[in-house]
């Protein structure tokens, strides 16, 4: 469980690096590079919060946790 | 999600005048431009989810640490860590 959140936060921070060092070095270049980071890392971020709460045993859907904030799109 | 420090507002701009020599960008490119600046924007929506599932990952770890089921903690049974 927290190696499948691992492995997909690394691979969508690798791909948000990419995205963000092509803008600096080939700003004309970015587009397709840039949507596929925000593609994936936003998709990635649900299953990883949404992991994050089951893994608690669902003590981190309950209001008082940070998860539950992050879940309810509180940020 | 994670988007709360980042909100989406309206601007109006009524009998606005804006001189030649403050233009940015040259005329003609302006759809050009706005669509570069959301090509930037994705990349800070990617940041941001990923600060946010860290954040939820380090929550994870810190709980399994520290909860205990059975005498040993939840980090210590093979579905959690595996």
């Amino acid at each position: 469980m927290i190696a499948d959140m691992q492995t997909e936060i690394e691979a969508a921070r690798g791909l948000t690096h990419y995205a963000a060092w092509l803008k600096d070095a080939h700003p004309t270049k970015v587009g397709a590079s840039a949507s596929k980071a925000k593609l994936y890392a936003s998709e990635m971020v649900n299953r990883v919060v949404y992991k994050a709460g089951a893994s608690t045993w669902a003590v981190g859907y309950s209001r008082e946790t940070d998860v539950e904030r992050m879940y309810a799109t509180r940020g | 999600m994670g988007q709360r420090s980042s909100p989406s507002v309206e601007i109006l701009l009524n009998d606005c005048v804006v001189p030649v020599e403050n233009r940015l960008g040259e005329e003609g490119q302006g759809l050009k431009i706005a669509l570069s600046a959301l090509d930037g924007g994705r990349i800070g929506i990617a940041a941001q989810a990923v600060g946010l599932a860290q954040g939820a990952l380090e929550e994870t770890v810190k709980y399994a640490k520290q909860r205990k089921a059975f005498g040993k903690t939840s980090a210590s049974f093979r579905r959690f860590s595996g």
